[in-house]
């Protein structure tokens, strides 16, 4: 059975053949008969080749001209994160003006354009590149974007972010985490920064996984290396290429890999909907999880329950819910306090 | 007959695209699934269509969604726990995502535009020649010196990215502050 992919895609060659001039009275019958062939063959079809003519209006409408660049930023913002628009009022202008440059023959490419991305606790944004490329930043989060026409780099100051790869074999998409480089190889991966652990998971393609410079080390590594003038492999650029299904944990110079399902992985990102999914997770995990992105934090005060096994999924900024969960499904008491929640084994329940 | 349902499919349950994936979003934990089950809801509803065209469009797509959903969480392991809960309040949520659009002819061509201006460099030019400046194939070609073959390529996936930025995916990322609000949370009473 063909997949959906599949489908979308011999649709969307259709359509584009379809356009060409090589288009014969035969090959409009071998497309009807395509299309009798199954439902889902007219479904893609249908819905692509209505895209295509709608498409087709920028035409109809006079594309020619420029449209004002403030118009063209329809992102609904949310109220507690900060960004600079101007910057990316700035990287859209820029991209149009591309555009337009395209329809006249020439090829310019997007100037440079770099810009600060920041979320607060409990926060979460989208953030389309003018490339075609797509961030999303988790919780707690900060980063830099800087495209220029020979490389597409992204810094990530802290916490977690998604990225959504556009094709561009001239310019490198590079995240940098301290004196480690991600360079995407075609690609979907998530790259997360706690302290000095990266965590990398790639969803989609492939990644090259590169050190570059001396590890990232706390203060105390640095006090004990500094004493004892220890290995110095730590100097040698490491690479490795991490494909699909593939979890990374990097610790200064250690890096454990781990191959999963390509769904697990995906599962372990929901958070790009604001929800969290755990399945058989230990409720330690489960609540550190909570904390990253509430502010209200969650205390287990009792090793007793820390190793209870948890599963479904959550909505990362509802505590209430999963506290309330908890006490319901297991025998654990909650006392709620203004800006914490104490877990504790509860001696009545079963 | 095929031409004029393709007309009613375009016209009746399209333009619900955004508000169908932004609703399966809010259902399915699973981004990664969303797509397919979009796909198997047109497919259902399509089929069905293809018999006797329903009254009511709109209402049909969405109870078609929540029978498809249903049947997933029966053969999936892993349930939202707000899922079920949540299905008994969808004509609400139907209501309340009502896509209509009225925009002026500079609004469309601004929006136009920009989902165009999205796209991935070579692939922008390319459906740009093509769709906008009515370019063949050939001449595009020869115009960035590359194969007619690399064109096509640039263009099928051109048209996928459209559609996907026109009715579903693009649009479903831009509405995350509604997604928050509108989800009914399980009842704490019981």
């Amino acid at each position: 059975m063909e997949s959906r992919e599949q489908v979308e895609h011999l649709a969307a060659e259709w359509i584009a053949r379809r356009d060409s001039a090589a288009w014969t009275a035969a090959d409009a019958s071998e497309l009807e008969a395509w299309l009798t062939q199954s439902v889902s063959h007219r479904v893609a079809y249908y819905r692509l080749n209505a895209a295509w003519t709608e498409a087709g209006r920028v035409r109809a409408l006079g594309g020619a001209k420029l449209p004002a660049a403030d118009v063209l930023d329809v992102r609904t913002e949310r109220p507690e994160i900060t960004k600079r628009r101007g910057v990316v009022r700035f990287a859209i202008a820029a991209g149009v003006l591309v555009l337009m440059a395209a329809g006249l023959g020439v090829f310019l490419y997007q100037t440079l354009a770099s810009n600060r991305f920041t979320t607060v606790v409990g926060g979460l944004q989208s953030v389309p590149m003018a490339d075609g490329s797509r961030v999303t930043l988790n919780t707690d989060s900060q980063l830099r974007i800087v495209l220029s026409d020979r490389a597409r780099t992204v810094d990530l100051d802290r916490g977690e972010a998604f990225f959504e790869v556009a094709h561009d074999p001239k310019r490198p998409f590079v995240v940098q985490v301290g004196n480690r480089r991600i360079t995407a190889l075609g690609t979907q991966f998530s790259v997360r920064r706690e302290g000095n652990l990266v965590r990398v998971v790639v969803t989609e393609g492939a990644v090259r996984l590169e050190s570059v410079g001396p590890a990232l080390l706390t203060h105390e590594e640095v006090a004990a290396r500094d004493s004892t003038e220890s290995s110095r492999t730590a100097d040698l650029p490491s690479v490795k290429i991490l494909s699909a299904g593939t979890v990374a944990r990097v610790s200064g110079d250690d890096v454990f890999i781990q191959t999963r399902p390509v769904a697990d992985v995906v599962q372990s990102l929901t958070w790009r909907s604001g929800l969290l999914t755990f399945r058989d997770t230990p409720l330690a995990d489960a609540v550190a999880e909570f904390n990253r992105y509430n502010s209200r934090k969650i205390v287990i005060d009792d090793p007793a329950i820390a190793a209870l096994e948890v599963g479904g999924v959550f909505r990362a900024t509802n505590l209430d819910v999963f506290v309330h969960l908890l006490e319901q499904g297991f025998a654990v008491n909650a006392t709620v306090e203004a800006d914490r929640i104490i877990l504790t084994a509860s001696p009545h329940h079963p | 007959m095929n031409d004029s349902l393709e007309e009613w499919f375009g016209r009746e349950i399209l333009p619900h695209e955004p508000a169908l994936v932004r609703f399966l979003s809010r259902k399915w934990a699973n981004a990664a699934d969303v797509q397919d089950i979009r796909h198997d809801i047109y497919i259902r509803v399509l089929e069905a269509a293809e018999r006797e065209r329903p009254s009511l469009p709109k209402a049909y797509l969405f109870s078609v969604a929540r029978h498809i959903l249903v049947d997933r969480v029966r053969r999936d392991r892993i349930v939202a726990i707000d899922l079920l809960e949540d299905l008994d309040s969808l004509n609400v949520l139907i209501d309340e995502a009502t896509p209509e659009r009225r925009e002026t002819a500079r609004q469309q061509l601004q929006r136009l535009s920009a989902l165009i201006q999205r796209l991935p460099a070579r692939c922008r030019e390319v459906v740009w020649m093509r769709r906008v400046e009515d370019l063949p194939q050939k001449a595009i070609a020869e115009r960035l010196g590359i194969a007619e073959a690399t064109v096509e390529k640039h263009l099928v996936r051109g048209i996928r990215l459209l559609a996907d930025a026109l009715y579903g995916t693009e649009r479903n990322q831009d509405t995350g502050s509604e997604r928050q609000t509108a989800v009914i949370e399980p009842n704490h009473g019981k």
